[in-house]
């Protein structure tokens, strides 16, 4: 064997019989389902570092540096105020105080539409990462949505001021707010997962989520009340106002402005909608974990 | 995959001026005598590895033939449009590691060597056959961690997370990890603001770090002083002594020499040769690639890019045949 011919490959069985003997494992197998739900805990660490760092690199490098994160969803409330609240009168017919409710619906909407459009890159954009090192490649998705997250809560804060100097006074009630946006949050993680693998699989499909979420956007009631609109549409506009991102508009609102009202019905739906979105969008993402980092 | 930017020091030759004393036995580590020296830490089992790229146009379309106007057109949008080539890189490789060997990959470029250092660290999913490997692998370099924006401090913390050290471990070794990049006061700088060789020690002290059972490193030209080519050659040892097995891709034929005592020669995504560094070197040098086995598996005809290898299907269903663990 020593003479330059090419070596014999071992047959595949006795391949298998000397690894098992020498207990080595295979490797490119999709954990359990259990496993790799618990190896996903122990990098907890790494998932919050990575957000973290993300997030901040991505306001790195101008003067204004992390003041941006406020100052982007500022513009574009004002945007959304001149257009619809000034130019177009009629799109704020039905709503008391239009630009609390614009604040409120603009911060969250857009809370949601970048941690689609980003949740759909997770893999695509970190394949470097994922063909360097080993971890469980959900870590990449709900780092994505922590990112999103950490960038959300200036703006929150911001919005709360503004919420505040329109004249309405903290309640109990605000404390909803945690509630709402942790079902938006997993909501979004869920479509997350889903839009990686898929994303990953097929990276055209990149290009149309941020066609979604536009269209999402201009449905969804953001920059009007979508129950004045609605009651015209009849079983459509039910539709519209029980889908997901006008519901968790909604839920949202109805925690700081009492012109708005969310039934039991609402929150129920909410939290089916978060759980069923989290956990099928979860169990999709784990069923390729063997795949992610080939493309 | 042109992706060896990823990892930005190199083996230069002058590092290995020291010799090293040859490890015992290596010679006889074969596939064909699996339990000899040594207890098997990776067995590799007809490992074909094949990867998807966009936008490319087919290789091997390119002729003398000159078309008309018309056709220019059209197919300069086939080759822009739902134009998806596979690569079949790695072609049925087979062969198994002990524990202390040291196994350098040769071959020419695109001949499959990074591909199969990502496959057999389980980090590229492979198409068909089975790698097992006993303990962690991990591939030296953390770059892709990294964040040029953030500071030494916060990407040794994030790089060392990244490598599965916990937060307290990362702070255990911050102080040696500082000083063995050099960098001085620059860590509490955003890496941006590194030189070229500040930036690649840090990265290379943060990426052996951590030392895993299986060692796989991808060599890449840099830079580097000599001082710091000694220093981590000394590091690339140290880990390869606690580490058991060490895997090294190298275009250097010194570096190979110096650091392993068995060599695997890829051609085109097959091995062709496997044995002790010193032959393989040699007929590697004299360029003659070995015939083909008769009833090899990994036999695929010469031309590179096979847009009909292990379809998709296959892939996938290789990928979780294995559903275990």
């Amino acid at each position: 064997m020593d003479s330059p011919s090419r070596p014999a490959p071992l047959p595949s069985a006795d391949a298998a019989a000397l690894a098992s003997r020498h207990g080595l494992r295979k490797l490119g197998a999709r954990p359990r389902l259990g496993a790799y739900t618990a190896s996903i805990w122990r990098r907890r660490d790494f998932t919050w570092e990575l957000a973290r760092s993300d997030a901040y690199g991505k306001n790195q490098g101008s003067y204004l540096g992390q003041l941006w994160g406020v100052l982007k969803p500022l513009l574009q409330v004002g945007i959304f105020y001149i257009v619809f609240g000034i130019l177009i009168p009629g799109a704020s017919r039905g709503v008391e105080d239009f630009l609390s409710y614009l604040v409120i619906g603009t911060f969250l909407f857009e809370f949601m539409a970048s941690g689609l459009n980003n949740g759909g890159r997770a893999i695509a954009s970190k394949v470097k990462l994922v063909r360097a090192l080993e971890f469980p490649r959900a870590v990449l998705p709900i780092s994505v949505t922590l990112t999103e997250m950490i960038m959300m809560w200036p703006a929150m804060a911001i919005m709360l001021v503004i919420v505040m100097v329109k004249g309405h006074q903290p309640t109990w009630s605000w404390l909803l707010l945690v509630p709402a946006v942790v079902l938006v949050y997993m909501f979004v993680l869920g479509c997350g997962f889903f839009l990686a693998r898929v994303v990953s699989a097929t990276p055209d499909l990149g290009n149309l989520v941020p066609i979604f979420t536009q269209l999402a956007r201009y449905v969804a009631g953001v920059f009007f009340s979508l129950e004045v609109l609605a009651a015209g549409f009849g079983a459509l506009g039910q539709i519209a106002i029980y889908e997901p991102f006008a519901l968790y508009l909604r839920l949202a609102r109805s925690a700081i402005l009492t012109e708005v009202r969310a039934g039991p019905l609402d929150w129920g739906l909410g939290l089916v909608y978060s759980l069923t979105a989290l956990v099928a969008g979860y169990v999709f993402f784990w069923l390729a974990e063997a795949r992610y980092g080939r493309d | 995959m042109a992706e060896t930017d990823d990892i930005d020091f190199s083996l230069d030759q002058e590092a290995f001026a020291g010799d090293l004393p040859p490890r015992t036995g290596a010679g006889g580590l074969r596939p064909g005598q699996p339990d000899g020296i040594g207890v098997p830490t990776m067995v590799v089992d007809q490992v074909h590895v094949s990867y998807r790229v966009f936008g490319g146009r087919k290789l091997g379309a390119s002729t003398g033939y000159k078309p008309s106007l018309y056709r220019r057109l059209f197919n300069r949008a086939a080759g822009t449009v739902g134009s998806v080539s596979e690569v079949h890189a790695v072609r049925g490789v087979s062969f198994v590691a002990h524990e202390g060997e040291s196994i350098g990959i040769v071959g020419r470029n695109g001949a499959g060597k990074t591909t199969l250092l990502r496959a057999i660290a389980g980090l590229m999913p492979y198409s068909a056959g089975a790698v097992y490997a006993g303990g962690q692998c991990a591939l030296l370099g953390v770059n892709a961690a990294l964040l040029t924006a953030l500071t030494g401090e916060r990407n040794i913390m994030l790089g060392g997370l990244a490598l599965g050290l916990t937060r307290a471990q990362v702070r255990e070794r911050f102080d040696s990890i500082v000083a063995f990049a050099d960098i001085g006061d620059f860590v509490r700088l955003p890496m941006n603001a590194y030189s070229s060789g500040m930036a690649s020690r840090l990265r290379f002290a943060i990426s052996t770090s951590k030392v895993p059972d299986i060692l796989m490193i991808d060599e890449a030209l840099s830079t580097g002083d000599a001082e710091f080519q000694r220093r981590s050659r000394d590091k690339i040892l140290e880990v390869k002594d606690q580490a058991g097995t060490v895997f090294l891709v190298s275009h250097s034929a010194k570096a190979v020499e110096a650091m392993c005592e068995r060599a695997l020669w890829l051609d085109k995504g097959e091995l062709v040769m496997d044995g002790p560094v010193g032959e393989v070197m040699a007929a590697y040098k004299a360029g003659a690639v070995p015939p083909p086995r008769l009833g090899s598996a990994g036999g695929a005809p010469a031309c590179p890019p096979v847009a009909g290898g292990p379809t998709r299907a296959e892939a996938a269903s290789g990928a979780e045949a294995g559903g275990r663990d």
